[in-house]
């Protein structure tokens, strides 16, 4: 009885929530989850959504916003030619109710075709000009790199590695950010530092602990030096490296171990014994 | 001189019978839980023989026992940087199949078995998995020369034996046996206690016998392999290793250790004897061929005013000193010098002495395939017993044969004087003659005669007073308690004391 009033409550309080999502949120979840890699004007990590719900159905913008993954495995053509175009980086998955979906694509409905055409001027002058960045940021991108920010966030390299002479080893919790500046650009290196829209990154950088925009420069600078200057098989060879490197010292480590204890006892001493009787039955 | 006492033992292998009521006794006090049915602190093997577990003596194999290195001794499979290496996987150790998987019968199955038209049968269980076993093997399984081709052929000690001796040996008319009964040697030098990493095993003070402490033992079994006895076993069940405890618990009430109490061939003496704990580093390093005198001389005089004076000026008490005067076992080994200690050569100094065992002697199949066991006289001496002295030099001198002879000629020479003395029907020259190849007199012979076949209870353990009372007093105040109340409380009663 009690259990059943209790889930009347929350039908009831998540009708008013969810009906409670207005167009205006729209612009409020699209700065805090989409900004990381969409722009309306301009491409960045991921592709211009000016015009994007005149070109695509409703239907299969919720199904790509919820899971890009799932429309590719499922081989739909347009979700693999985006895809493929984008270098093979996948959307990251997005658990927005109807309502918040609903809200964003209004939001973005709001940016039409005929928007666009209009503002392509406007947003041609408005694109950002071109980073320009200096030795003394590389090194200062590097150093940042390794050691925890202004702010108290964690250091990058405790998550993530980068290929790079002047760098220790870092983690492989995360992707290996190497050639990130050649997958997404440094414009949407910026994105996703001033915005992180991974979970991790997200709880790690938020709020108090947020970058700088001087530190998010800074280590653009040094990923974009990293990208230029580290050969392309790098990242690739690493990888190969660990797996030839473990295996081959597990095989060292079984070899020392059999000519260690090469004179241990292998087997019971009555072994011959026992062999010899059952022979003889 | 540092004078100790420790409990010794001696077991005349004459007298044994092999019935294995030590075994039992001690499997009934003793090793009868879960996780100890494969132990049998007190065994008795067949020799020639393998023994329990198979081959403990092969060194080779186990690795056990103590190496002379220069002037002092090292554990032969342990050690600091040895025993590092292989703490967490000893390359050395017997596993359950070298002792024997213990087992029971599944006696239910003879009510049980529906109505058929055969006699139910009792299979076999093992103790361990509780599932059906084929039984491979039991702890004296060669007993009697069970299975010499597997067993006594194999037997270590034959190793100084050419291929030739050995065939002789098990040519029918000539085979031979005798039984080695063994527990714990609680030995001055124990390899078991240097090579345990947790500081479990200690040796008692008072008497010299060598625990393991339950608490501290972190079951990485160096003493199993360290012991070159292999009397240190491990208990699956509890993850701690046991040994021979020479009932304790018995000898502090005056009582004698299950096994040799039980003993029915009365072959078992116990008794105190002090020695020089000074020396021990010194006998245990000892060349091959010294190493018996040398461990005989650690063991001092009780009688001897220095000895007397040093012993109490160690805090050991009148009652200890007398009971060493008196110890069957000083005799045994010092006066008389005919008990010799078990494999002297792994250097632990053990403090059980056997005499060795007079064995039948040679018969011979002449032309006629006539079977002839006569000889000249009843004994025809020792140049003649069925098994080569060097067998029986190898488990009790560490290869001396001279002196194996001499401890079987005085041997003889008390059987022969006893003749004399019962029968009368040798010439006064022959007990000459014998006597004075055993090197000893008529006197001696009849005192060591009656050691061995008249000896009284009291005689054959001499079981000094373990002065409880005493050692309290080293853990508590008993001034504390003293007057406060009759038995003292574990837990104090809430009305207080």
């Amino acid at each position: 009885m009690k259990s059943w009033k209790m889930m009347c409550w929350a039908v009831a309080a998540a009708l008013i929530i969810g009906t409670g999502v207005s167009a205006q949120d729209g612009a409020e979840i699209f700065k805090k989850n989409c900004t990381a890699c969409h722009k309306i004007g301009a491409r960045l990590v991921g592709p211009d959504l000016t015009g994007v719900t005149e070109k695509r159905s409703d239907e299969w913008l919720r199904k790509f916003i919820r899971s890009s993954s799932s429309l590719i495995k499922a081989g739909d053509p347009d979700a693999v030619a985006i895809f493929n175009e984008f270098n093979g980086t996948p959307m990251l998955e997005f658990q927005f109710s109807d309502a918040e979906l609903t809200a964003v694509l209004g939001y973005l409905s709001g940016f039409g075709a005929q928007a666009a055409k209009t503002d392509t001027a406007a947003a041609a002058k408005a694109a950002e000009p071109a980073l320009v960045f200096t030795d003394a940021d590389v090194e200062q991108g590097r150093a940042i790199f390794q050691h925890s920010m202004s702010a108290g966030g964690p250091a990058c390299v405790t998550c993530h590695n980068v290929s790079d002479a002047g760098l220790i080893p870092g983690g492989l919790l995360a992707k290996d950010l190497t050639h990130v500046a050649g997958r997404i650009g440094d414009q949407g290196i910026v994105g996703i530092l001033g915005a992180p829209p991974f979970p991790a990154m997200a709880a790690a950088y938020n709020g108090s602990a947020a970058l700088t925009e001087k530190e998010v420069h800074a280590i653009t600078a040094f990923l974009v030096h990293a990208d230029k200057n580290t050969a392309a098989t790098a990242e690739v060879g690493g990888k190969n490296t660990m797996l030839i490197w473990g295996f081959g010292g597990l095989v060292v480590i079984l070899l020392g171990v059999a000519l260690t204890w090469a004179r241990r006892l292998k087997r019971s001493v009555r072994h011959d014994i026992d062999a010899r009787q059952l022979r003889t039955i | 001189m540092n004078i100790r006492s420790q409990i010794s033992m001696v077991f005349h292998l004459d007298k044994c019978i092999g019935c294995h009521t030590c075994s039992i006794a001690c499997k009934n006090v003793w090793t009868d839980r879960k996780g100890a049915e494969y132990m049998w602190w007190n065994n008795v093997e067949t020799k020639p023989g393998t023994g329990y577990p198979t081959k403990w003596e092969d060194q080779e194999i186990y690795k056990g026992g103590w190496d002379k290195n220069g002037d002092t001794v090292s554990l032969r499979g342990a050690g600091k940087l040895r025993g590092l290496k292989n703490i967490f996987h000893n390359p050395n150790m017997p596993v359950l199949e070298d002792y024997y998987e213990p087992w029971t019968y599944k006696y239910s199955d003879l009510f049980t078995a529906p109505e058929g038209n055969d006699q139910p049968t009792a299979r076999p269980v093992s103790l361990v998995t509780g599932e059906h076993i084929d039984v491979k093997a039991g702890p004296n399984w060669d007993d009697d020369l069970g299975g010499s081709p597997d067993y006594a052929r194999k037997d270590v000690n034959f190793k100084a034996l050419t291929p030739s001796e050995q065939e002789s040996l098990f040519q029918l008319e000539q085979m031979t046996m005798f039984y080695l009964p063994r527990i714990c040697n609680h030995c001055l030098n124990p390899a078991c206690v240097a090579s345990c990493p947790s500081g479990a095993i200690y040796k008692r003070g008072e008497d010299g016998i060598v625990l393991i402490n339950q608490e501290r033992c972190r079951a990485w079994r160096m003493c199993v392999t360290a012991c070159p006895y292999k009397k240190s076993y491990y208990n699956w069940n509890t993850g701690k290793s046991e040994k021979c405890i020479l009932c304790y618990p018995r000898l502090e009430s005056g009582q004698a250790p299950a096994c040799m109490h039980s003993c029915v061939g009365r072959i078992r003496y116990l008794g105190v004897m002090l020695y020089d704990a000074d020396r021990i580093e010194q006998v245990a390093s000892a060349p091959e061929r010294d190493l018996v005198d040398a461990q005989l001389g650690i063991y001092v005089d009780p009688f001897d005013e220095n000895v007397i004076k040093a012993a109490k000026a160690n805090g050991i008490a009148d009652s200890t000193i007398r009971a060493a005067q008196l110890s069957p076992v000083w005799k045994f080994v010092k006066q008389w010098g005919i008990a010799l200690p078990l494999h002297p050569e792994f250097r632990t100094i053990p403090n059980l002495f056997y005499v060795p065992p007079m064995l039948p002697a040679m018969a011979s199949v002449d032309a006629d395939g006539v079977y002839d066991s006569h000889t000249e006289s009843l004994w025809a001496g020792i140049e003649k017993s069925r098994l080569p002295m060097q067998y029986l030099a190898s488990l009790f001198t560490a290869g001396d044969t001279e002196r194996m002879k001499l401890v079987l000629k005085k041997l003889l020479a008390v059987k022969i004087s006893r003749r004399n003395t019962t029968v009368g029907d040798l010439s006064a020259k022959e007990v000459a003659d014998a006597l004075e190849g055993g090197r000893t007199n008529a006197k001696e012979a009849d005192a060591i005669f009656r050691l061995t076949s008249l000896a009284t209870f009291e005689e054959r353990f001499v079981i000094p007073p373990a002065h409880r009372e005493e050692s309290i007093e080293m853990l508590e105040d008993t001034g504390d308690v003293k007057g406060n109340t009759g038995f003292g409380f574990k837990l104090k009663p809430a009305r207080g004391l």
